[in-house]
Parts: C-alpha cells; sequence; structure tokens
C-alpha cells in the first residue's frame, strides 16, 4: 500500500515539474596551478619604503582592481606579528595570485629595512608577498588612511574587495579558518560592473543598492563556537553546539562524517515554523543532514527567533523589520560557522530552507555569495503574509500598516530573490494551506536562472520521501557528492 | 506554519494591492557604540592593586589638576622605547599637580615581571595591575603605550600617544604634553586624540 502511494507521488511529482530554467550543473571552480614560491633563505626577500602617500597610493589601488587585496601591518617587534606569519604565508600560498593580492607592510624602523625586516621574511619564506615598510612622518595620519577604527595596534589585517571596500578586518592574531572563510567570501562575489554601469544600477534600484549595506555584519567578531555534546550514531557524528550570533547565542547541531578529514561539502538548514509539531526547530532536518553526511556533507542545523513559539508570539510588529534583519545577519554568520568546521569546503555550500527558512534562506541569497545551491521549500512571496497573523503588539492599521509592508518589501523574498546568485530549486505542496500556489509561483519566477521547481500533492509539511529525496539528488549534483541512487 | 496563516488569502490579496512599494527608507544598521573612552566623558573612580600588592584608588592619586593614565607594557618595545620620557613626563608634572599613573593590563605580564620592570627603569611613578583588563575594556585602551589625561573633574580630555616618535630621535608633535600645558593654563584641548602604532595589548580571554 505505501509502495503503491509513493509510486503515485513519484510520478505525480514528475508530472509536475515546471521547466523555469536550464537546471545547469554548478560551475567545479578549478585551482589554477600554484606558481613555484620557494625563495632560498639566502636570497632576502626586497622591501620597499613607503611613506603615508605611497600607502595612500597602495590603497587606493585596490578600487576597481581585478582581485582582493588583503594587507597586513606587522612588525618585527611585535611578537604576535611574528606568531601569526606562518599563518598568512599558509594563505598566501592557498591561492593564486590571480585571484588575491596579499601585501605586508612593516612599522619596523627605517634603519632595518635592509637588516631585520627582510631576514625574518626570507626565514618565513614570505618572498611571494609584496614587502613594504612604512616610514611614517605622522603614524596617526596613516593609521587613518586605512581604517577609522583601527587605533593603532600590531598585528592588523585588511581585506578590500575588488570594489575597493574593506570587507575584513581585524586586530591582532587572526584566526586562519576565519579569514580563509572571508576571503572566499570575497572572491565568490561577483565582479562588479564598471562604475558607468553601477551608477546606472544605482540610480535606478535604491533598494537593492543598500541591501547589502543593510544585511553587512561584523564578520570580524569572535564566533565564540561551543560544543555542547557530541553524539556518534553509525558513521555519523551529531555535535550540539552554540556559537554568537548578532546579540545572542546560537543553538545548533553539526551533523558531520564520523571519519575522514575532507575535503567536505556544507549545507546550511533553516527549519520550519509550524508549533506545536516537534520539528518545529533545529531539529527538523536532522536525518536529512545524515543522509548527507553518509556522502562526506557537514551540516549545519540553526535555530532561530522562531524555534521558540513563544519568543515567536511575543513579538512585536514595530520590531519586525530589524528582527529580520538580525535573523539574517545571524544566518550569514552561521555561514561562517560552517565554512569554519574543519574539512569544509567552502567553494561548496548550499542551503537548505523551508517556510521560513526559505524566506531567509532567499534574503542571505541575495547578499551572500558563499552558498552556491539554494532548495527552498514552501516559504511565501512576503513576510507580512505570515508575520501580521501573530504578535503581541496586535497589528499594524491604516497608514502603519502601509509603512509596515514598506519596509519589510526592502528584505521579502519576491523582492530580493532578484538579486540573488546560485543554483535554485524550488520545491511546493499544491495542497499548501498557507502558501497559495500563485503567490508561490511569483517567487519562484522572480528568481534568478539557473532555477527548477518541482510540485507535489503534499501539505505544507514537505516531508514525503519523494520530496526528500529529490532534494538530496539536487544537491548531490550541485555539490559534487557521489550520486544518489 | 500554524494555523495561523488560515485567513491568508484575504490577507495576500491585501499584499498586492499594496505591494507597490519603492524607496524604502532603511534605519541605520550600525548601533551607536558605547561612550567608552569617549573625550569628555568622566571616568569613575577605580581601584586597582601595584606590583606590591596594595590597592590604590584613582581618586588617591590623582594631582591637583589631573592625572595621566598610560597603559604600558614590560616587553613591548614601543612601551619600553617611552620609559624615560614617561619617567620625565611625571617628575615633571608632579610639580604642577598632575600625576603619571601606568596601567599594565597585559594577562601575560605577572606582578613580579612589573615590580622588576619599574625598578629597573626606576620608575618614581605607581604601576598598576588591572587583572582581567577591566579598566582597559573600560576606556577602550587597544595599544602599549597610550595616554589617558584625565583633568581635575576626572573627565577625559585627551587619548592616545605620548609623542609622535617611537624612538624618540624625530619628535614634531607632543600631543600628550600640550594637552596638560592646555588644562594647566585654563584653555580647551586642541586635539584630544592621536592614534600611534604600538602593542597589541593582550587581554585575559
Amino acid at each position: 500500500m505505501k509502495r503503491t502511494l509513493f509510486l503515485v507521488l513519484f510520478f505525480s511529482a514528475a508530472l509536475c515539474m515546471i521547466g523555469g530554467g536550464a537546471v545547469v550543473r554548478a560551475r567545479q571552480k578549478t585551482i589554477a596551478p600554484k606558481k613555484e614560491v620557494a625563495t632560498p633563505a639566502s636570497e632576502k626577500p626586497k622591501v620597499t619604503e613607503i611613506k603615508e602617500a605611497g600607502l595612500k597610493t597602495l590603497l587606493a589601488e585596490s578600487v576597481g582592481r581585478s582581485r582582493p587585496l588583503l594587507v597586513n601591518f606587522w612588525a618585527t617587534w611585535c611578537t604576535p606579528c611574528r606568531e601569526e606569519f606562518p599563518d598568512l604565508v599558509k594563505i598566501r600560498e592557498s591561492h593564486t595570485d590571480e585571484q588575491l593580492d596579499f601585501v605586508t607592510v612593516s612599522l619596523d624602523e627605517p634603519s632595518e629595512i635592509a637588516t631585520s625586516v627582510p631576514a625574518f621574511l626570507a626565514e618565513m619564506r614570505a618572498g611571494r608577498m609584496p614587502a613594504y615598510l612604512l616610514n611614517a612622518a605622522d603614524p596617526e595620519a596613516a593609521i587613518g588612511l586605512v581604517d577609522k577604527d583601527w587605533r593603532g595596534e600590531l598585528p592588523a589585517t585588511f581585506l578590500f574587495d575588488r570594489a575597493g571596500q574593506l570587507a575584513f578586518k581585524h586586530m591582532g592574531r587572526v584566526q586562519p579558518a576565519q579569514l580563509q572563510s572571508v576571503i572566499e567570501g570575497v572572491l565568490a562575489a561577483k565582479t562588479p560592473p564598471a562604475p558607468a554601469a553601477q551608477s546606472a544600477a544605482q540610480a535606478t534600484s535604491p533598494a537593492s543598492a543598500s541591501l547589502a549595506q543593510l544585511l553587512a555584519y561584523d564578520a570580524s567578531a569572535p564566533l565564540d563556537i561551543k560544543t555542547i555534546g557530541t553524539e556518534r550514531q553509525g558513521g555519523v557524528t551529531v555535535e550540539d553546539i552554540t556559537f554568537q550570533g548578532v546579540g545572542e547565542t546560537i543553538a545548533a547541531y553539526v551533523v558531520r562524517p564520523a571519519e575522514g578529514a575532507g575535503p567536505f561539502a556544507g549545507v546550511l538548514f533553516v527549519h520550519w515554523f509550524a508549533p506545536p509539531d516537534p520539528t518545529s526547530n533545529r531539529t527538523q532536518y536532522l536525518d536529512e543532514a545524515k543522509a548527507l553526511a553518509r556522502r562526506g556533507t557537514v551540516s549545519l542545523l540553526v535555530s532561530t527567533f522562531w524555534s521558540d513559539s513563544e519568543r515567536y508570539k511575543a513579538r512585536r510588529w514595530q520590531t519586525d523589520f530589524e528582527n529580520s534583519v538580525t535573523q539574517g545577519k545571524n544566518l550569514r554568520r552561521a555561514l561562517d560557522v560552517l565554512a569554519a568546521r574543519p574539512g569544509v569546503d567552502a567553494r561548496r555550500l548550499a542551503l537548505v530552507g523551508h517556510d521560513y527558512g526559505a524566506m531567509f534562506g532567499s534574503l542571505v541569497a541575495a547578499v551572500d555569495a558563499r552558498p552556491k545551491a539554494y532548495v527552498l521549500i514552501a516559504g511565501t512571496a512576503r513576510f507580512a503574509d505570515w508575520y501580521l497573523f501573530g504578535s503581541s503588539s496586535g497589528k499594524p492599521a491604516g497608514e502603519a500598516l502601509d509603512a509596515y509592508r514598506k519596509q519589510l518589501a526592502a528584505i521579502d523574498p519576491v523582492g530580493v530573490i532578484g538579486a540573488a546568485r546560485g543554483a535554485f530549486f524550488f520545491q511546493f505542496g499544491e495542497a499548501d494551506k498557507y502558501t497559495p500556489r500563485d503567490n508561490f509561483i511569483s517567487y519562484y519566477m522572480a528568481a534568478p536562472t539557473p532555477k527548477r521547481i518541482a510540485t507535489y500533492p503534499s501539505d505544507h509539511d514537505m516531508s514525503a520521501g519523494i520530496i526528500r529525496h529529490d532534494r538530496t539528488v539536487w544537491i548531490a549534483e550541485q555539490l559534487g557528492l557521489p550520486p544518489v541512487p | 506554519m500554524s494555523a495561523m496563516k488560515k485567513i491568508y488569502t484575504s490577507a495576500l490579496l491585501l499584499a498586492a494591492a499594496l505591494a507597490i512599494a519603492v524607496n524604502v527608507t532603511v534605519p541605520n544598521a550600525v548601533g551607536a557604540s558605547p561612550s567608552n573612552g569617549a573625550i569628555g566623558s568622566t571616568v569613575a573612580d577605580f581601584k586597582l592593586p601595584d606590583a606590591d600588592g596594595k590597592e590604590h584608588a584613582l581618586s588617591s592619586l590623582k594631582g591637583k589638576h589631573g592625572v595621566v593614565l598610560i597603559f604600558v607594557s614590560t616587553g613591548c618595545p614601543v612601551s619600553n622605547a617611552y620609559n624615560e620620557r614617561m619617567e620625565k613626563l611625571a617628575q615633571e608634572y608632579k610639580a604642577r599637580g598632575v600625576a603619571v599613573v601606568g596601567i599594565n593590563a597585559n594577562a601575560a605580564e605577572t606582578l613580579d615581571a612589573i615590580k622588576q620592570h619599574s625598578a629597573q627603569q626606576k620608575f618614581s611613578f605607581p604601576v598598576l595591575k588591572d587583572k582581567g583588563n577591566v579598566v582597559a575594556d573600560q576606556l577602550d585602551a587597544k595599544v602599549t603605550p597610550e595616554a589617558y589625561f584625565l583633568d581635575a573633574s576626572m573627565k577625559l580630555v585627551y587619548r592616545g600617544r605620548i609623542d609622535n616618535s617611537r624612538n624618540g630621535d624625530s619628535i614634531s608633535a607632543t600631543e600628550l604634553r600640550d594637552a596638560i600645558e592646555a588644562v594647566l593654563a585654563g584653555k580647551p584641548v586642541e586635539k584630544a586624540e592621536a592614534l600611534a602604532f604600538g602593542c597589541s595589548i593582550k587581554r585575559a580571554s
């Protein structure tokens, strides 16, 4: 009986496929062969003296450049600088010259330009990083050129993206995994349009220009990952962890292969809101994550502001917008956590979101280039569709309602997904009571290609075997996992 | 979603009708930073032990016209390059009613190391131990050496470098002295902040 039902489900699913855009296999990025980098210890690297003007030129050249620029300020007298140097050299070695520019700026005395500075660089085999020594008449002016929040402490590391925008900064010794993850993020970002095209785009779409700014988060704040417990089940390890989100500690599960060092793909799962259903929290996708772990994937299953239905009910509509923006930032922090898990290949990340999870997944897709594939399941086109049904402060009315919707429109799935990048798989149940079909289709239509949609004879829970199977097959294709039979 | 969404369809129609929203105003996503170490703020009195373990209240160390707090290190070459200049400053301004107090907030530098260092350098001013970098956090101190000048009413009137030359051979700006002189002359401090490269304060983790 069960088998017959599944067969029926399978055929109807097959018939319901709507081909919107071609399913394009995600591009497998290949790393160009590394250049020969060994610097004989006897050959001292050249260190170039620069003054404030030289530093200014160095930084100005990062505007509209073909690749991101990483700058490390250090000195031979600075112990943490010396300690972190081997990590920096490794980071240089893991990227080609075509991908990333990486320069070092020493704050040693100018008299040491031919002695201790090149000697240390030679010892570190840092010959591949252009080395400068800043001889600033006014240190303050030099510090001010780089970043207004920098108070001159060493070491200090700054990453500028292709547009010359400061994408990351860290004072003190860097955490290599965190820096690698941020570099991957910047490398994955689309090349910005030429300045003329960019200003034209901004003129017509002020909202999209500000979205990245709105969802900007402090990637340098410590993630403070704590492991609460670990359980091994079969060939899979489930870790119960917490990490630091924006203003709150976030609980999550990490589901990973029990053996091996990777490289692993990574999937971020964002659960649905369905109280009192016991899966209305980070447990929802544990089974699917375990199945993926057996195919070489590390998954992160995060808690959200709707994980606790009491917290959800205690919301006030006046803060829905702000709260949603914070949730978006917290998912970006979750990507930082995922990318930094041991063995995770930050170039093979995907996001699976159901219900609110799909809607916030769209928001992430619009601003964060790291996930290359998204499974978006039964979300609605606009946050106000659902937010207005439960809030401790009642509902806005009249002009306040207008303003409420207008404000949320800046982050609504249907509005932001057009700016997203990646491959998209939409799943929808024809018997969904909460998401009307047309609403979902409008959301799907707004998404960029490559995209695909499948509808099923399912209600909102979307947990039938065939629906799960479909997304697992698609994720395996996108992330280059062993094919699912 | 739960049963809350049942009356959803009518809401959707309304949403569609109102959906043409442009020119969205986006509130500033960056929150206001706390006023830690802000110029013009009053620094609350605190107590810290010296290298002998004796507790001192800041209010008891303060001179008639104010106090200069300098975050120092026993091992940082930049801080050490300023040892003589700090001692000179302490002696010179003691008579004029401004005290100098060193603060060591580096987690790895022990009371013994501080005691030995002060003796070697013949510091006449006390160096207090800021265990757990509580005061450094309160004042947002990041590097050594970094100076904070509080006037007679404990109001922060200058923070930053002692002068612009690490090794002391090309001093062309003396912001800390300028600030002290301004306060002693009853004038406003012209430059209330000046940055310099230094060793980051190694905080307790």
